[in-house]
């Protein structure tokens, strides 16, 4: 047995902190659900900081002072996304007007149709018509409810002029302050839990800075990819539905083929036949092949394993909870639930505590 | 008293026992000697100042260890548990002191126990602050590197002396026999 420090008397003070503490907690649980914009933006803020961290910290390397390094960069993204707005808005805006279009008019039921006469001719057995009635109505809701749902989320969370506002907010004095506030939370800890802790929190920032950042490139790469991949296919509206394959690469396993539906239905209804849809199917594969063979052990340093089972877990929870953006968030904040319960496991073990 | 090489504060200096601020204390500290004001000032916002009670464990034996401490203000033993399971009192720190520098290298495990005997104020310099000092700063970061390398060097040589005292000490209580 070591020997063990005298335990320090248990005065009323301490019984306060530890009430102090769980009213604290309490009222945070239930502001929870009020919150959820708020927390929403935070992460997202949190996570942009965790990227652009490196390179913050590179012009601090170089001589130039943290905060003007924030604003040069900061000048730079803005610079950036100007440019591309400058460029790129007015095919955008052009694309989806007529996408949109398309999805109110008549032709998801076109392509329903032509689908199911496709379906009839290569399989007899299915003239059954109560069977193809019900698959056409159903498919029908599905389709036309999803794809607006997927362009009404794309611009409810794009076109939030706060969103523009308070992010870069946020992100700024993250990026300045953040060393400060994890000294300041830090402070907190009491002295047995110290060095545990410490190490705890800086697994966690090197893991969730290094997935985010790889997780990134990688999209990057693979809309790029996709986006070449439609204009080489003659798909329309290639640049939008490109950056939205690029950007479900994010979700582990429903990414993929959550990118690759826009472009087949578009794909599709352009055209009237299923050979875009082959084309679309094809390439896809091929890209997400050359992504998981080749630009994924490479760029994104996945040091969490999870196991995919509990990746389709968490993803579908995230789905449920936040939608769209609770899928993409998913596996970091699971990487994160991961590495602290390991760690603290870890500390518990080896920590006399 | 024969100074533990590993533990004992070698290369202390004459202090004043005035209230310090951390600035202060950091320059007394051989690691920083070399320091200019500014530098000392981006160190001081990196450590961290904790308070422990009197008889309260700072570090135990065994553990990973995180980094370095700087006694401020108080008393600090130093021990280890010897295979009988005695206390072995290896040294005992008192102001300006520092104790457990090897942990800035790597995690190895705390090699004694760091007590704090009455209420005092540490100062700690740990691993990952002191990697991300060299990261963002590296010509700072290199500075106190390289100290604390010479540091432990020097701690090495007095080890291999005392070790040699000791060898030639058994060959001497062998030839006897």
């Amino acid at each position: 047995m070591h020997a063990n420090s005298l335990s320090p008397p248990r005065s009323p003070r301490r019984a306060f902190k530890v009430i102090g503490a769980l009213i604290l907690l309490g009222a945070f649980i239930f502001i929870l659900p009020y919150a959820k914009q708020v927390i929403i933006l935070f992460v997202l803020s949190l996570l942009l900081s965790l990227l652009l961290e490196p390179v913050v910290s590179f012009l601090e390397a170089r001589g130039i002072k943290r905060v003007w390094g924030i604003v040069i960069l900061f000048g730079v993204i803005v610079l950036i996304v100007a440019l591309i707005i400058a460029f790129l808005f007015p095919i955008i805006s052009r694309e989806l007007r007529s996408l949109n279009q398309t999805l109110q008019s008549q032709t998801p039921d076109q392509f329903i149709h032509k689908m199911e006469t496709f379906l009839k001719k290569k399989f007899p057995f299915l003239r059954n018509q109560t069977l193809m009635e019900n698959l056409t109505s159903k498919a029908q809701s599905f389709l036309t409810g999803m794809l607006q749902k997927l362009f009404t989320l794309f611009f409810n969370i794009l076109s939030a002029l706060t969103t523009f506002i308070i992010i870069p907010f946020i992100t700024f004095f993250l990026l300045k302050d953040g060393r400060r506030m994890k000294k300041a939370f830090i402070q907190i800890i009491p002295n047995r839990y110290f060095e545990m802790s410490l190490n705890i929190i800086y697994k966690i920032n090197q893991q969730l800075g290094r997935y985010i950042r790889g997780q990134l490139l990688d999209a990057m790469i693979v809309g790029m990819l996709s986006i070449i991949a439609l204009r080489i296919l003659n798909i329309p509206y290639y640049v939008i539905i490109g950056s939205i394959a690029g950007l479900a690469n994010l979700i582990p396993y429903f990414g993929p083929i959550v990118g690759g539906v826009p472009a087949v239905i578009v794909g599709v209804m352009h055209t009237g036949t299923i050979t875009p849809a082959i084309g679309v199917i094809i390439s896809f594969a091929l890209i997400q092949l050359l992504d998981n063979v080749l630009i994924s052990p490479l760029v994104v340093a996945k040091s969490v394993d999870l196991h995919p089972l509990v990746v389709v877990v968490v993803v579908l929870l995230g789905g449920n909870l936040l939608g769209l953006l609770g899928m993409l968030l998913a596996v970091p904040i699971a990487s994160v639930v991961k590495v602290t319960v390991q760690e603290i496991q870890w500390g518990l073990k080896n920590y006399h505590l | 008293m024969e100074i533990d090489s590993v533990w004992g504060n070698i290369f202390k200096k004459r202090l004043s026992t005035d209230e310090e601020d951390i600035i202060t204390i950091l320059q007394k500290v051989p690691i920083f000697e070399e320091l200019g004001k500014k530098d000392l000032e981006e160190f001081a916002k990196i450590v961290h100042r904790r308070l422990f009670k009197a008889k309260e464990v700072i570090f135990w034996e065994g553990e990973p260890g995180v980094g370095m401490y700087i006694i401020q203000n108080g008393v600090v033993e130093i021990s280890k548990r010897r295979e009988d399971g005695k206390k072995e009192v290896l040294a005992v720190l008192k102001e300006g002191d520092f104790f457990g520098e090897l942990a800035l290298l790597d995690e190895s495990p705390r090699s004694a126990t760091a007590l704090a005997l009455e209420e005092s104020h540490i100062i700690g310099l740990f691993r990952p602050d002191l990697f991300d000092i060299l990261y963002r700063k590296p010509q700072l970061g290199v500075k106190v590197a390289l100290r604390l390398a010479q540091m432990i060097g020097e701690r090495l040589r007095q080890t291999n002396e005392s070790l040699q005292l000791l060898r030639s000490k058994l060959e001497e209580s062998h030839a006897r026999k």
